[in-house]
């Protein structure tokens, strides 16, 4: 059982959400980089290149939203195309969903009606899938 | 008789005139007895005058009688014909020309009096018909009056209106254009007459973009009773667009369509009110739900044990943080959704629909509270409902609030059925209880936001009085019915029907949910 975990970047502007998600997910056996604008995640994704699933939020620190992130990786390299991003925020208009939907997510939450664990249930099932038929 | 005497008399004096000029050269000379003989003789001379001139001159003057008396008029005296002489002869003719006179003359009177009758009748037409047109002249005074106030009237309205106002004829070429019109565009009627409409305004599309025409086409216009947008913006002679409402329609004379009259608004302050208050929700939503998911989250990791264990007296008050906050979400939630109802941008998203799932995935979620009051549901749906084009969410909405009103306000060992039947071209939801019922006095009042029921409100402190509003509000959008039977304690039944053929999509900025 000497697997490595999987790693989660969490893109969230929110400190203490932040740190509930990082401490959620690390119990439940993910590493975790956390970032609060769309340049320093673009940044990790630079550096580190085994990221496994994105945690995205809408609004975040800086002009730029989670919608513009998702823009960049969606238009970016093969590897971060690939990337699962799970959208997580409380801002639930119409067009800002379809738009996600549209770029290409797994999963859209309204935040306030999603429990953490709910949120990380389905992430790992979708990385056991990706696990199972890709890798 | 007076010519004749005349005739006569002259006649016997010139017979008489040569035996007295005679008479008085010899006189003279001549004895008593040669005197008696001459005047004898001159008597004798006289006497035969006398009676020659009546044989002969008598008819002559009676024919100059008769001519006379042609010439007044008088056509009806006759002359006693006895000789067969020429006098005779002329007598008869006269007599025959006077019988000829008298006939002409009576049918010429005849003739004269029926057109005489004629003439009155004609003048009393000719009068008639006077005072007829003298009538109608009137009228057309009174009714050229009433039109010039109407006239008037008119053009008040169109330049005292706030709306600008276009009047084109079928090519769309400007034939008016009102002061406020004038205004909003910064044109003059001057520069713009004969000039095409769709040309002087430019309709564009936000991003600046000219818009296809065919929008205000003709045969568009003329087909439908108006065209209302405001989507479109309009450009200002300087170029500058704003936003603009547009109502076109055509104006017929006699059915006949012979131009078109333009309506329109700068509609600047009502985009950005809407923008504001879209902001508003969006913003609201967001700040609100952002606190009460770090509670959520924080009473989630702890009642997890997550930093450590609780003991039992802690985990029941966090359970109680963690229900309020739940509880708090949905609140929020449900004013979301209310406030987007209430400023129509919510959005209708039709995808296929299979109902049974809905309900089905709306009961499972139900499943703690309804074993938790040992509630019996009964479930059934037509065995020939097909998927249906309705927006997934709005649905569930329905589904979760007729369910969980149901279960709510049923007391424990209650039972609770939904039948999901098909009638003509609806779907007919029937969600029945055995529950408290709604008070009679209070049913009319029941979809109305925030009402609760007096009997339930002590015994359920949880609900918002918001959920049958919003069903209701969706179930309108769908063009669908909401309708219950209730009697109190011994339950209620609500019955929805929505349009087997799905509904269609209404964009929006917001979902409900």
């Amino acid at each position: 059982m000497a697997q490595t975990k999987k790693i989660v970047l969490v893109i969230e502007d929110e400190q203490p959400l932040l740190e509930a998600i990082r401490i959620k997910l690390e119990k439940c056996d993910f590493e975790v980089v956390t970032a609060r604008t769309v340049q320093q995640a673009l940044n990790y994704l630079e550096d580190i290149k085994t990221v496994d699933a994105i945690w995205l939020d809408h609004y975040l620190i800086g002009g730029d939203s989670g919608l513009d992130f998702l823009v960049k990786i969606k238009n970016g390299d093969a590897n971060l195309k690939k990337i699962p991003v799970f959208v997580v925020s409380n801002t639930a208009t119409s067009d800002k969903v379809q738009s996600y939907l549209q770029l290409g997510i797994e999963k859209y939450y309204i935040k306030s009606d999603y429990r953490l664990d709910q949120i990380i249930e389905d992430i790992k099932k979708n990385l056991e899938t990706v696990n199972g038929n890709v890798k | 008789m007076r010519i004749r005497f005349k005739f006569t008399l002259s006649f016997i004096f010139l017979s008489l005139f040569p035996l007295v000029v005679a008479g008085i050269f010899a006189f003279q000379k001549l004895s008593k007895t040669d005197i008696l003989f001459i005047g004898f003789i001159a008597l004798l001379a006289a006497v035969i005058s006398f009676l020659v001139a009546r044989i002969f001159f008598r008819p002559i003057s009676e024919l100059a009688d008769m001519a006379s008396r042609f010439q007044e008029g008088n056509f009806s005296q006759k002359i006693n014909v006895q000789s067969k002489d020429e006098i005779g002869k002329i007598s008869q003719i006269f007599n025959n020309l006077g019988k000829q006179l008298q006939e002409l003359s009576l049918n010429f009177e005849q003739k004269v009096e029926e057109r005489t009758v004629e003439l009155k009748g004609k003048i009393k037409d000719l009068e008639n018909t006077k005072r007829a047109i003298l009538n109608l002249l009137e009228d057309l005074e009174i009714i050229k009056n009433k039109l010039e106030t109407a006239r008037a009237k008119d053009e008040a309205i169109l330049v005292n209106i706030g709306e600008g106002l276009i009047f084109t004829d079928l090519e769309k070429r400007i034939l008016l254009i009102n002061k406020a019109g004038e205004d909003i565009l910064d044109w003059e009627e001057k520069e713009l007459l004969d000039k095409t409409w769709t040309e002087v305004v430019g309709i564009k599309n936000e991003n600046a973009e000219e818009i296809s025409s065919d929008l205000f086409s003709l045969d568009k216009i003329i087909d439908s009773p108006f065209i209302f947008t405001n989507d479109y913006y309009y450009t200002k002679k300087n170029g500058k667009i704003f936003p603009v409402a547009i109502t076109a329609s055509k104006v017929s004379v006699n059915n006949e369509p012979i131009g078109i009259i333009i309506v329109f608004r700068d509609i600047t302050r009502e985009k950005e009110i809407d923008k504001a208050k879209t902001e508003f929700v969006s913003l609201a939503s967001h700040q609100l739900r952002t606190p009460l998911s770090t509670i959520n989250w924080y009473t989630e990791m702890l009642l997890a044990e997550d930093a450590g264990e609780i003991n039992k007296e802690q985990k029941k008050y966090l359970e109680e943080i963690y229900q309020g906050s739940k509880r708090m979400v949905g609140l929020v939630n449900a004013l979301l959704n209310v406030s987007r109802i209430e400023l129509g941008t919510f959005a209708i998203e039709p995808e296929p629909v299979d109902l049974k799932n809905v309900a089905q995935i709306v009961l499972k979620e139900l499943e703690p509270k309804i074993k938790n009051k040992k509630i019996k549901i009964h479930s059934s749906f037509d065995s020939n409902l097909p998927i249906i084009q309705l927006d997934p969410r709005l649905v569930n909405i329905i589904f979760q609030n007729l369910l969980s009103n149901a279960v709510k306000y049923t007391p424990s060992e209650g039972e609770v059925s939904l039948t999901v039947t098909i009638k003509d071209k609806d779907v007919i939801i029937k969600v029945t209880d055995t529950g408290y019922g709604i008070p009679l006095n209070q049913q009319d009042k029941i979809f109305s936001k925030l009402f609760r029921a007096d009997n339930v409100v002590s015994k359920d402190t949880e609900g918002t009085g918001l959920g049958l509003y919003i069903v209701k509000s969706i179930i309108d959008h769908f063009n669908g019915r909401i309708w219950f039977e209730s009697e109190e304690n011994k339950g209620t039944t609500f019955c929805a029907t929505l349009p087997l053929g799905g509904v269609k999509r209404k964009e929006g900025t917001k979902t409900l949910g």
